[in-house]
């Protein structure tokens, strides 16, 4: 049984105007969603990026042994040679206990900001697509390679000098190539994760992004801004009278 | 006999008007980043944001002229304007995101603008770290809003309408500070402004320390007060807090957290010189004991799992993130993956129970709240002593929160049933990344931070996530964050509105 609420004087919404106002805000959702796609800054194309990250979650990590069982003190009467292995901060990050105390060399840019510390400085040095020489940010790329990915470097003092340029909005960061030793606990900082850099060399300097603006987005912005201003004075005067 | 009354055309242009203003708050707000990246040189992120800000006036100001608001607004009304407000609100923040270049799909923006409405803080942006700060402070201003309530913001600005109390109760705050929900508004606004003048210099101080340049300390500052005391979780930076490596900016963060878990109404009862509500308080009893008993559990699981073995490492990578995980905040200063691949099995268990509880309600964490815990506990306690005392002896069980109160039946009834519905949205997610592939304890983990608005990530929430994970951790955000009632009410809402007569 449908009771009619005695306070409503217009009465229920019939249904078909009912379902015609929901459909046409759905239209216009939709419509939107196809205006921005067109305004927004061109990619190459992909909608989804190239990687699949959630693989690796899927699929059971296969990591290396450990260099020192944990627990274990390492054998002191054994001539060791470490060979710095080149890594990459997912495998850093999936397998911290097989790399832990191992020597690494790492390759990324340097993004965020340069933190000095008396005689050592932090560097975050991602090594995701973002960081590639030959592609870049996504601003100037425009490729999607999904998330950033990276690692804290402590690196000595001198090294900061050297790195001119940190990646952040409207610049790619200096790609450095650094050497050292990983620490699934730093026990000196006590830092989770990070890579202590013996040496620290620029590969590439960085810069400035490049990239032309978009005059399509400045058009739209003024256009609505003078859309909503007109209905901001006209609301003024109705509320005036 | 059902009776449901079918909405009429008064009814809708309500729900127009109100939801209007929530958009024309909205847009005023991303006026303000608009308007900062001009300064800042970006000028393509001040387009896009000038953009999104009239995709939100245009229809807000259309309805506050073109539809009428006569009489007073019913709470059915209040309360589904909440739950069209959770969803429209995000629409139009995702507009400036995804005009940045930095999201694949719409879909992918409305994600994060969901994430940073409801203080979840998951994210799917692609490159983040060279992302313009325009947007960025986007970002976290939708964390600022929606942690002080974007009805509670509309409720400051605009005058009139009797849905005040339905569209405050409907974004799951029900308490009432001060006799007038407007003065209560109020208050929140003085007390978060207070904190924020605190605790951005706390932040600036830390973050010069840690050798931030003056004017990154002072951005980051500002948004990472948004992140901490607003629990979002959104970092500036991709590698969350770690990128400080500073013990000094986590120790501020730390106090920005439990400040913003704590309801405001126990801040009132601070500010006007009740320190004792602290102590007898319920909620932060609960608070107290489970987080005491959470922190013990991490400290086991880190000696018993060889993570950590001193006690400097244990307070501030166990500490840290058990703080930010009770208080759903979801700031992080170790990569969240080693959660499952360093951690072992019972500190991230603890991670998962601190979450799944949460913060105190009439506060801008999430989770099942430790009202409701506690409320069940006494509930509990209350059964177990009248099953041991005489049949006829009459057991009243009370407990302090504003005041003493006796835990009366519906109350203790509706603490169950909202707990049992968190429990089921937990698990909902779950099944869904089940049925996707994803391993168990990964996909309860991120389910659990999804719903419960913590915002941790071990992996699953990324850029190739896919699209059935994204709307189910959508939905569940967004259901969330409204406590079910209000969600519920614009589902029977719709409904009703589409049955045909009979």
């Amino acid at each position: 049984m449908t009771v009619r609420n005695p306070r409503l004087r217009s009465g229920p919404v019939p249904l078909a105007r009912a379902g015609t106002a929901l459909s046409a805000a759905g239209l216009g959702v939709l419509a939107l969603v196809l205006v921005t796609s067109w305004l927004r800054p061109s990619g190459d194309g992909s909608a989804r990026p190239v990687l699949d990250l959630g693989d690796a979650l899927r699929a059971a990590p296969d990591c290396p042994e450990p260099l020192v069982a944990e627990g274990e003190r390492p054998p002191v009467d054994e001539v060791r040679v470490d060979v710095a292995l080149v890594v990459s901060s997912p495998e850093l990050v999936r397998c911290p206990r097989s790399y832990d105390g191992r020597s690494v060399a790492y390759e990324g840019e340097v993004v965020g900001a340069v933190l000095d510390r008396r005689d050592e400085a932090w560097f975050q040095v991602n090594d995701d697509p973002y960081a590639a020489r030959d592609a870049g940010p996504l601003p100037s790329s425009g490729r999607f390679a999904g998330l950033n990915t990276g690692i804290g470097v402590l690196a000595p003092i001198e090294a900061r000098d050297d790195v001119a340029s940190v990646g952040g909005p409207g610049r790619r960061g200096a790609i450095v190539h650094v050497e050292g030793t990983f620490h699934r606990v730093d026990p000196r900082t006590h830092e989770v994760g990070i890579i202590r850099a013996d040496r620290l060399r620029v590969v590439d300097a960085g810069g400035s992004m490049e990239g032309s603006s978009d005059p399509r987005l400045p058009v739209v912005a003024l256009a609505t801004a003078a859309l909503a201003g007109l209905l901001v004075v006209l609301e003024r005067r109705g509320t005036r009278r | 006999m059902t009776v449901l009354f079918r909405p009429g055309f008064r009814d809708l242009a309500a729900i127009g008007v109100l939801t209007g203003r929530v958009l024309v708050v909205v847009g005023l707000v991303m006026l303000v980043p608009a308007a900062l990246g001009m300064v800042w040189d970006e000028h393509d992120a001040a387009a896009g944001m000038a953009i999104g800000a009239c995709t939100a006036l245009i229809p807000g100001l259309l309805a506050q002229r073109y539809l009428p608001l006569r009489g007073d607004v019913t709470w059915t009304q209040g309360m589904v304007v909440s739950a069209l407000a959770w969803l429209v609100a995000p629409f139009a923040g995702a507009v400036a995101l995804f005009l940045s270049g930095h999201y694949g799909q719409f879909l992918d923006a409305y994600f994060d603008a969901m994430s940073g409405f409801t203080t979840t803080g998951l994210a799917v942006i692609s490159d983040l770290d060279h992302l313009p700060d325009t947007v960025n402070l986007w970002r976290h201003l939708m964390q600022f809003l929606g942690g002080q309530g974007l009805l509670l913001t509309v409720l400051s600005l605009f005058s009139g309408g009797g849905a005040i109390v339905g569209m405050y109760a409907g974004e799951a705050r029900e308490d009432k500070i001060l006799p007038h929900v407007r003065r209560t508004a109020r208050f929140i606004w003085r007390a978060s402004a207070t904190y924020a003048v605190v605790g951005i210099t706390a932040l600036v101080a830390a973050l010069l320390l840690a050798g931030l340049p003056a004017g990154r300390a002072a951005f980051h500052a500002v948004v990472l007060f948004f992140a901490a005391f607003d629990t979002g979780g959104y970092s500036p930076l991709s590698s969350s807090v770690i990128s400080y490596h500073s013990a000094a900016v986590e120790a501020v963060l730390v106090v920005l957290m439990l400040a913003g878990s704590v309801s405001f109404a126990v801040h009132y009862r601070l500010w006007t010189g009740q320190p004792g509500e602290l102590v007898r308080n319920l909620e932060a009893r609960v608070l107290a004991i489970v987080m005491g008993a959470f922190f013990v559990f991490i400290a086991f699981g880190f000696v018993a799992d060889q993570v950590h073995g001193s006690v400097v490492e244990l307070l501030r990578r166990g500490g840290f993130q058990l703080v930010s995980a009770q208080t759903t905040t979801g700031l992080s200063n170790v990569p969240t993956r080693l959660f499952s691949t360093s951690w072992g099995v019972v500190a991230p268990a603890g991670i998962v129970m601190a979450m799944t509880i949460g913060g105190m309600s009439g506060a801008t964490a999430g989770g099942i709240k430790a009202l409701r815990v506690g409320l069940v506990a006494k509930v509990i306690a209350a059964a177990v002593r009248r099953a041991l005392l005489p049949a006829d002896a009459e057991v009243v069980q009370t407990y302090h929160h504003g005041q003493r109160q006796v835990l009366r039946l519906q109350v203790a009834r509706a603490a169950t049933v909202v707990l049992l519905l968190y429990l089921a949205l937990y698990l909902f997610g779950t099944l869904v990344a089940l049925f996707y592939g994803y391993p168990l304890d990964e996909a309860l983990f991120e389910s659990t931070a999804s719903a419960s608005s913590a915002g941790f990530s071990i992996g699953i929430v990324s850029g190739t996530m896919p699209a059935g994970i994204q709307i189910a951790y959508i939905l569940q955000m967004w259901v969330a964050r409204l406590e079910f009632i209000a969600a519920f009410a614009l589902v029977g809402f719709v409904w009703s509105m589409l049955r045909s007569p009979r």
